[in-house]
């Protein structure tokens, strides 16, 4: 479990064992909570992006939204 | 879960940012507290970073399209079509006077909402160079929202005209300790305040101690130079008694007396008999807990002087406390006891403990070291307190009495003729006689001679004592033999 909630934290934060290797000390309970709150956290920062960028875009005029969007989207 | 204590107070500032990022309740994140602040920190961080990482090339295609636009007119776009969180990712991949040239033509709402979506490593730049009317506007927004977090994490960035602005404008002094907990950069506190004028220190210290914000105040307290941490621990050391028994009771429930300690090691001696006195204090618990924290933080050597202004009962809770925590702490103790040159502090606190105390410091490595033994010995003849001394040596395994012995006999055998003094004051012939027995035959000439200089009543005394303790055959060669 430690061992699988670990390489996931790890893979989504695009980190090596080294950087983190602190947690392998950390309890399973604390170690998924983390794990599963990161993710969803940047989850949620990724859909929250990805809605200002839509209405980001939206709001630019004539020629710029359509650069922005074509950069962005 | 079983329950554990609560971790310093770095620690606790970085385990409330990450559940504060992770947006998770504090007790979920329990299994922390023993990762110490900087493990944690890199946690954060490392999130933060990845969060920031998204997309951002093709940000930094946004940001390079952009460059064709007057700043005026990205200002505006910043607010009427980016928004905060575009525009703080914007922000991040920009030159930093392009991106100042820009903020500083925003509002402080504004700045305030993108504060939370910027990468602050990327913004400090930024900050430093904007107007400190805009960055005290933006900060009491976001003080408004009590968002100390974010305050925090931007505080150290500031320029001192802005640091000097935000204080003016924010009148709630607790505030400011909360700012001051989480900051990121604490090494910088110590700048912070020497901006901030004498008596708002003052009152922003006490704060911490009227409205039950010592964690926060000792965390300021713990993170600023030498100089500056005495002149602020003598502010808390000027509250008044019910305040400072508080303190007490908050440090040992808290865990919190390594800053306590530290505190004390550079306010003004003068406010030590009051602290140490404080009836809080006198609690073999409170004690104990004191003096595990010094040992496991390296902080005897700035501890064992705070007995020395202690009245005598409080000496003799701090001595039974001190060597309920046994052996180890003890030799620890008395290893600061001669790096600081406080054998007379710990010599107080000898004359408290018991048979069984005395017996366990007797027979620790440390007892049997002559370097110590010399300043301890020296000591104990200063002060008059060479009779406890004997009492000490008598219980003493052979090789700690050899090493004593044998610094009595130096310079001529001085020592010795004090020691045997005392002796006869404390009838502590035994005990002379023991350790001399432990010492080469051939090396005891100098006591020979002293010995021979001694009365006939006071041979006859040390003799029945070596003799009832079996010594004074092997002794009486040396002890009687004609001199040189």
């Amino acid at each position: 479990m430690s061992q699988n909630a670990m390489q996931a934290l790890q893979q989504r934060l695009g980190t090596n064992a080294d950087e983190l290797a602190f947690l392998e000390f950390v309890d399973d309970d604390t170690l998924a909570a983390i794990s599963e709150a990161a993710g969803r956290e940047l989850d949620a920062r990724h859909d929250v992006l990805t809605a200002a960028i839509t209405d980001g875009v939206a709001a630019l005029p004539g020629m710029l939204g359509g650069l922005a969007r074509r950069i962005l989207t | 879960m079983t329950e554990q204590a609560l971790p310093d107070l770095e620690t606790r500032a970085e385990l409330a940012k990450l559940a504060a990022l992770l947006d998770l309740p504090g007790d979920q994140l329990t299994g922390l507290r023993g990762s110490g602040a900087a493990n944690i920190r890199r946690l954060r961080r490392r999130i933060l970073q990845s969060a920031f990482e998204g997309r951002r090339d093709r940000f930094a295609r946004l940001e390079r399209l952009t460059r064709l636009l007057p700043k005026a007119m990205l200002a505006r776009l910043a607010e009427s079509a980016f928004g905060p969180l575009l525009s703080g990712r914007l922000v991040g991949e920009m030159n930093p006077i392009r991106a100042f040239k820009i903020a500083k033509r925003l509002p402080p709402g504004f700045l305030a909402d993108t504060a939370m979506h910027v990468d602050p490593d990327k913004v400090r730049p930024i900050i430093r160079r904007l107007p400190a009317e805009l960055i005290r506007d933006a900060a009491l927004i976001l003080v408004e929202r009590k968002d100390y977090i974010t305050l925090g994490r931007f505080a150290d960035a500031l320029s001192a005209p802005a640091i000097r602005a935000v204080v003016a404008a924010v009148d709630d002094d607790a505030v400011l300790l909360h700012i001051a907990f989480y900051m990121e950069e604490k090494a910088q506190l110590s700048r912070i305040l020497r901006m901030i004028d004498n008596d708002r220190v003052a009152r922003i210290m006490r704060a911490g101690t009227e409205q039950d914000l010592w964690p926060e105040a000792l965390s300021v307290i713990d993170n600023v130079d030498a100089d500056l941490r005495g002149r602020l621990a003598n502010i808390m050391a000027e509250q008044d008694e019910a305040t400072l028994n508080g303190l007490v009771g908050v440090a040992h429930a808290q865990n919190l007396w390594g800053p306590v300690l530290r505190g004390m090691a550079r306010m003004n001696p003068k406010y030590h008999r009051k602290i140490v006195n404080l009836p809080a204090v006198r609690d073999e618990t409170v004690l104990g807990d004191l003096v595990n924290t010094a040992y496991r933080d390296g902080l005897l050597e700035a501890a064992l002087p705070l007995a020395r202004p202690m009245r005598r009962e409080w000496q003799r809770v701090v001595a039974h406390a001190a060597l309920a925590q046994g052996p180890e702490v003890a030799e620890a103790a008395m290893w600061a006891a001669h790096n600081v040159d406080q054998w007379d502090v710990a010599i107080d606190l000898f004359e408290y403990t018991d048979d069984g105390e005395r017996d366990m410091i007797a027979r620790l490595p440390i007892a049997a070291n002559k370097h110590v033994l010399e300043s301890l010995i020296a000591t104990a003849a200063r002060t008059g307190r060479l009779g406890l001394l004997l009492d000490f040596v008598e219980r003493m395994e052979t090789a700690g009495q050899r090493s004593a012995a044998e610094v009595s006999l130096a310079n001529d055998g001085d020592l010795l003729e004090s020691i045997l003094d005392a002796a006869r004051a404390t009838g502590g012939w035994a005990a002379v006689a023991v350790a001399l027995s432990s010492v080469e035959a051939d090396n005891l000439g100098q006591a020979g001679e002293v010995y021979r200089r001694q009365s006939a009543d006071d041979q006859a005394a040390f003799q029945a004592a070596a003799r009832d303790r079996g010594v004074w055959d092997q002794l009486a060669p040396a002890l009687e033999g004609a001199p040189a």
